[in-house]
């Protein structure tokens, strides 16, 4: 139930077409007061922030960019869901922000807008560059045609922002009068069936809503057959008439700029047009995205790992901290070995989550990520990919989560698809510590033809998890099937310096996402095998306790620390976590894993990190857990008691890594693909798949190796 | 003589005619482009990838496929 009280703050939608600048000017509005809450219904981000001035307060929502009304992409039907008033009240207000150097293309969103009657103003933007091209725009003119309030700006210079707060604080919207005649395009009957079924307010609400209902949306599904029926009783071809109508509107718009605009000369963006013909070219092109992407490695592996350390350093500290602080009990137990390791094992990342999105956001911000899909689509489509599934794929080398979400702007849904379900084979950072420890353990630290052996392993695994993501893309291409066709039409916007304060921005609401998303399930998990861990059958925990107390008792004091940790290691074979991880021992044993291998197998299904951690405890290091020496030199010792053979030999070693190189092993990432695919058929499906082919790796691994 | 944007090479200088047929012959329109518009090649991507157009001053970029369903006329000099 939704209250609404006469007091409800007032809601703004910022709507544009993409690279209009529409983000500049939401964060010279909103400054800091940002949040990113989820759509109802949808589960898109929602970016909104709040504009104050003494007591008037007002949410100011930015919409996805989009080029009209008529959406292609999951992102863009945000935007016709928000201003249709899908799931929630429509917005009261609308800005529109149109391009001054593209009023053409920008005023076919801007008139549709108008058309929907709710009250709204214009904002052309980007005047400054549009006076360097010789444009002048006559506002006077344009006022009198459209009825509607007009606002030159220049987001990025902050000019016309203030002019924006007196219009928003003296709600100086107005509704437009409609700037087509929709019986022009639908007949009579069918404007009234629709507004009456719907209660709608205007005709073009309900030309909307019938071009909407030939998509394939899921909240189409009641209706659908209702609309289609009614095209069809009226012999209506919808698509045929949404392009006339939108040819009806240029041909307006043109009458419109005819009078309001004079240009000195035609458009040329000099600066771009010289940039591309290096930044595309066929040789110049791919070698100096090479380089970036060389860069962004750098960024990710090398500056990452200072700020990991320090954040490595804190947590142990932290957990050490409440042992000595608080009175020992469960709560402190709980608190220093379930919830600080486990809210340090989200933290940890952050730096390189932060770091390659401040790269992502530099990229885009300057215009080159556009270039990005247009050098890399014919790369990607033998796979079954698109272009704009680079962008994905690179956020995977961090993070599969901000990876999987960012693959909604891919518009072709078997593409998107792919993308999402191949997209965590990207070795992401939680694999880095595992791959780390395991190749210590096993390769020797050594030079070969002047590069180290260590490195080469390192480079291997993200090579590895690179071609097993074409090639299960190339793979579901042939599996799955669509009618819909692929195609690649894209804006590449002028280049521009970058704004810090928006990369900066994009940084912190990244790793605020990956914060909330992995923290909430990482954290979850972690505290339930907590509690697996600690506790165990009553009669096997009970014995080993009185027997232990038996032993400290008898011992010196110098002795009884180790007492304890080999006790330690003896309960949690007993707990509940022991008792599965043999459970599974015969399972596991043609992967070359035993049992305590089994309890990190286990415990790692919450996020792959999990496994140095418990495999610390496993082996019972005492002291620093996080200390990567000790558990190196501990698990170097660990023999077979039968066989006297060292546990984590190279054979043992590989397959772990290929294992975890292949399997899903990351609860998070299965919430949001669910998330992203709205149902559990793909999560489950790529969950199944992926540790079954990871199974069978590390089994031919072993055997190779052993 | 009519053809199709896909075979323009760089330097020539056309003039949209028409846009055939296609599903998605909205978003051509949507992305602004029309018959009338001033139309040329800035780069192509090797091994008959998409191929970037400067259309009245704006960038796009399509693959070859689409563009074939562009139909350009010289611009008359």
């Amino acid at each position: 139930m939704e209250i609404i009280s006469a007091k409800r703050t007032k809601s703004i939608a910022l709507i544009g077409n993409p690279n209009v600048g529409k983000s500049s000017i939401f964060n010279k509005l909103t400054g800091l007061n940002q949040k990113i809450g989820n759509y109802p219904g949808v589960t898109v981000d929602k970016s909104s922030g709040v504009i104050k001035k003494g007591s008037a307060v007002y949410e100011l929502v930015d919409l996805p960019g989009t080029y009209s009304l008529y959406p292609n992409s999951e992102d863009e039907i945000i935007a016709y869901r928000v201003l249709t008033g899908l799931d929630t009240p429509k917005p009261d207000f609308v800005l529109v922000i149109l391009d001054a150097c593209n009023l053409e293309r920008s005023l076919l969103l801007g008139t549709q807008v108008m058309d929907l009657g709710i009250p709204m103003a214009f904002l052309v933007n980007m005047k400054d560059l549009a006076e360097e091209n010789g444009i002048h725009i006559k506002v006077v003119e344009f006022y009198k045609a459209l009825g509607v309030p007009l606002i030159l700006t220049d987001g990025r210079k902050s000019e016309g922002i203030e002019a924006i707060r007196e219009l928003i604080f003296q709600e100086k919207f107005e509704i437009a009068k409609p700037f087509i005649a929709v019986s022009d395009y639908m007949p009579e009957p069918m404007i009234t069936a629709i507004r009456g079924k719907y209660g709608f307010e205007t005709d073009y609400e309900a030309f909307q809503r019938m071009v909407f209902s030939t998509y394939n949306d899921p909240s189409n599904k009641g209706d659908k057959a209702w609309l289609l029926e009614l095209a069809k009783e009226s012999g209506f071809d919808t698509q045929r008439q949404q392009l006339k109508e939108t040819n009806g509107r240029y041909a307006k718009i043109n009458q419109l700029l005819q009078k309001g605009l004079k240009k000195d000369k035609p458009l040329d963006n000099k600066l771009t047009r010289r940039l591309d013909k290096i930044l595309l070219h066929p040789v110049l092109g791919y070698t100096l995205f090479f380089a970036v992407m060389l860069l962004i490695f750098q960024a990710i592996f090398a500056w990452a790992s200072v700020p990991m350390d320090l954040i490595d350093v804190l947590f142990a500290g932290m957990g050490s901290w409440v042992y000595e602080t608080f009175p020992s009990g469960v709560l402190t137990d709980l608190l220093a070995e379930g919830i600080i390791p486990g809210i340090g094992g989200v933290v940890i990342f952050i730096p390189q989550i932060a770091l390659l999105f401040g790269f992502l956001a530099f990229l885009e911000d300057t215009g080159y990520l556009s270039r990005v899909v247009f050098l890399m689509d014919r790369l990607m489509r033998p796979f079954g990919l698109h272009g704009k599934s680079v962008v994905p794929l690179i956020s995977g080398l961090a993070c599969a989560i901000p990876g999987v979400m960012a693959a909604r702007t891919i518009r072709n849904s078997k593409e998107r698809l792919i993308t999402i379900l191949v997209t965590p084979w990207m070795s992401c950072s939680a694999r880095l510590p595992v791959y780390i420890i395991l190749i210590g353990l096993t390769v020797p630290d050594e030079l070969y033809f002047g590069i180290n052996l260590q490195a080469i392993a390192l480079l291997s695994m993200y090579l590895l998890g690179t071609i097993a993501t074409l090639m299960g893309a190339l793979l579901l291409r042939f599996i799955l099937k669509t009618k819909e066709k692929s195609f690649l039409l894209t804006d590449l916007p002028i280049y521009r310096l970058p704004r810090w304060k928006a990369v900066a921005l994009t940084m912190y609401s990244k790793s605020k996402i990956f914060v909330l998303e992995a923290g909430k399930v990482i954290l979850a998990i972690s505290i339930v095998l907590w509690v697996l861990a600690s506790y165990g059958p009553s009669n096997r925990m009970d014995a080993l306790e009185e027997q232990m107390e038996l032993e400290m008792a008898a011992a010196p004091e110098y002795q009884q620390t180790e007492i304890e940790e080999r006790y330690a290691s003896q309960k949690l074979e007993n707990s509940y976590i022991g008792i599965l991880g043999k459970a599974i021992e015969p399972a596991i044993r043609p992967l070359g894993y035993d049992w305590k291998i089994g309890i990190a197998l286990i415990t790692s299904f919450a996020a792959r990190e999990v496994f140095v951690g418990t495999i610390a405890t496993i082996y019972s290091i005492g002291g620093d857990v996080e200390n990567e020496l000790t558990i190196r030199e501990k698990l170097d010792q660990e023999v077979d008691p039968e066989t006297g053979e060292k546990v984590f030999n190279q054979a043992t070693g590989f397959s772990l890594m290929v294992f975890y190189a292949f399997a899903m092993q990351c609860m998070s990432t299965l919430a949001v693909v669910y998330r992203e695919t709205k149902t559990w058929k793909w999560p489950i499906i790529q969950t199944v798949a992926m540790t079954v082919i990871a199974y069978l790796a590390a089994f031919f691994t072993y055997q190779i190796f052993s | 003589m009519i053809r199709s944007a896909a075979l323009l090479q760089h330097g020539e200088q056309s003039i949209i005619d028409r846009i055939e047929d296609s599903p998605y012959a909205i978003n051509f329109l949507e992305i602004g482009l029309l018959p009338g518009k001033h139309i040329s090649v800035v780069q192509k991507a090797p091994f008959g990838g998409p191929i970037a157009f400067l259309v009245d001053g704006h960038m796009i970029a399509l693959r070859r496929t689409e563009a074939e369903l562009i139909k350009v006329q010289p611009m008359n000099p």
